[in-house]
């Protein structure tokens, strides 16, 4: 598996006449893993959600496919979910397939199954979506962004709300997709993190302020003397 | 066909195995539109509840109220201004719909805009009817008949149910998916806006559709109840419609069989979603035993 490119030229997005990104150049190589960070309201949400087509745009924003068109897998910013609506993260699985309808008895299917085992789901399958704690929904919805084997993933902080195991586990599926060849954008406030797995990181706020690999973006803001927030 | 289907109704009931009431051709019409009308509105209720968009059926629902006003006044048939009925129901759906793409409106204001819109102008236009009809019609109308279902309105029924039935296997994922997270659904290039204009249409056709029977005033109610109670029983999706489904056909049914059973000069859409709220308490009870329950082992 190879992972797509990416090309942003010019990428301005407006949303309900707000102008929240402008001119926007940016150039992500496949098979990398980008970070995005910035302040809250920066527009780096927006970003993700052109990318994954989301949102209108003007200006450019192509992927180059090395293996052809293939599946994105984009994990939204985690939302509160209604706990009393009777909807298992099996059902929320299944809802991604596009076989066999939710509302039918289910006969197993190898998709799910895999990545089920592969995110370590398997106890969670029978709870209801609202029930379950941050972290737990954080891996469901990686598990819906795995699930038809992308070559890109779109992460809106994907470690949010995760405990350290649960950090931990999630970092080490990003690892071994990443190993695999493919693309990931993500984005995360936790400076450790962006350092120790980002190979570039994109600093968002209306627009692209800075792009480079994260050590070297770290300390060119340090010596701006610009406050960064350590997670942990 | 519908005659050879009374014959063997007519057969069961001098064999004994049906009430006698089964002899009479529209109680058997009735009973065929209830298990049509039971599985459509349980089945698109369960859509209706996870988008939190109780109100729209109800709005949909009084604008058939105003379609049948105008179809009446257009010279349509008084029994069957199918026309009107379908033409303004769901011009008013899809109006909706459109409407709420253009505006920051919140939705339920929206609706509850449309809803009195669609009230006042089928009260008002009522006025110019009654003069015309016999005021019974009317009641038929508001309320529902168990006399009303002719054969063409059981081909219109099973038509569209062919419709959602064949929705419910091949969309259904696409559509529950697209209630809960448009976000993903848009990112996985589902046809959100075709789903969202699909689903108001769905709404207005399944209404006109079982309006004869229910009534303009109540048929919102069979969308809502059967799934609301099925929300709380059900510990999933696939609970959720099998339970909407059996008390949203097991609601019509009595409704329509029962009063005609016992003679009691209620009408239907009233009787239908009386039992439906049986069900609902139902629903409440066994949810309290179950959280009553859990709290106990906890």
């Amino acid at each position: 598996m190879m992972g797509p490119s990416l090309y942003l030229a010019n990428v301005n997005v407006t949303v309900k006449g707000m102008p929240l990104l402008e001119s926007l150049d940016l150039n992500l190589d496949g098979g990398q893993w980008h970070g995005i960070a910035g302040p809250n309201g920066g527009g780096k949400s927006t970003l993700l959600k052109a990318i994954a087509g989301l949102h209108n745009h003007s200006g450019s924003i192509k992927l180059h496919w090395p293996e052809g068109r293939n599946h994105a897998g984009y994990m939204p910013q985690l939302s509160p979910f209604d706990a009393s609506l009777p909807v298992t993260a099996l059902d929320f699985l299944r809802m991604h397939c596009d076989k066999r309808p939710v509302w039918r008895r289910f006969k197993g299917d190898p998709k799910i199954d895999a990545v089920v085992e592969r995110v370590g789901i398997n106890k969670l399958l029978g709870k209801r979506l609202g029930t379950l704690s941050s972290g737990e929904r954080q891996r469901v919805l990686l598990s819906c962004a795995l699930l038809n084997e992308p070559h890109i993933l779109l992460l809106d902080e994907p470690l949010a709300g995760v405990d350290k195991h649960g950090r931990e586990q999630i970092l080490e599926i990003l690892v071994q997709f990443k190993a695999n060849g493919g693309t990931i954008v993500m984005i995360e406030h936790d400076w450790q993190i962006l350092q120790a797995h980002c190979d570039t990181l994109s600093w968002i706020d209306g627009g692209l302020q800075g792009h480079d690999d994260p050590t070297t973006l770290l300390q060119s803001f340090q010596s701006l003397h610009i406050g960064l927030r350590h997670a942990s | 066909m519908l005659a050879s289907i009374h014959d063997v109704f007519s057969s069961l009931v001098a064999l004994g195995l049906l009430p006698a009431i089964f002899d009479y051709g529209f109680v058997v019409n009735a009973f065929l539109a209830c298990l049509m009308i039971g599985p459509l509105l349980g089945m698109l209720g369960t859509l209706v509840v996870v988008k939190r968009l109780a109100f729209l059926s109800e709005a949909v629902g009084h604008s058939a109220l105003t379609g049948v006003s105008i179809g009446i006044l257009m010279g349509e048939p008084a029994t069957e201004p199918w026309i009107s009925l379908f033409a303004f129901s769901v011009l008013f759906a899809l109006t909706l719909q459109w409407v709420r793409g253009r505006t920051t409106v919140p939705y339920d204001a929206l609706i509850g805009v449309f809803l009195a819109f669609a009230l006042a102008l089928g009260a008002a236009l009522l006025m110019f009817v009654a003069k015309k009809i016999n005021a019974h019609l009317v009641e038929q109308v508001l309320f529902g008949s168990i006399l009303t279902a002719s054969a063409y309105d059981l081909i219109i029924l099973a038509v569209i149910t062919t419709i959602v039935m064949g929705l419910a296997f091949f969309s259904a994922n696409h559509a529950y998916l697209n209630a809960l997270s448009p976000d993903i659904a848009r990112s996985r290039r589902i046809a959100v806006t075709l789903h969202d204009y699909g689903f108001v249409l769905l709404i207005a056709l399944v209404t006109v559709a079982a309006v004869k029977i229910i009534g303009a005033i109540l048929v919102g109610a069979l969308l809502l109840i059967p799934a609301a109670s099925a929300r709380l029983m059900a510990r999933d999706l696939r609970g959720m419609v099998g339970y909407s489904v059996l008390i949203a056909t097991t609601s019509a049914l009595i409704g329509v069989l029962l009063p005609m059973y016992m003679k009691w000069a209620i009408g239907t859409g009233p009787a239908i979603i009386l039992v439906a709220c049986v069900w609902f308490v139902i629903a409440i009870s066994v949810y309290s035993l179950r959280k009553g329950g859990s709290t106990a082992c906890a």
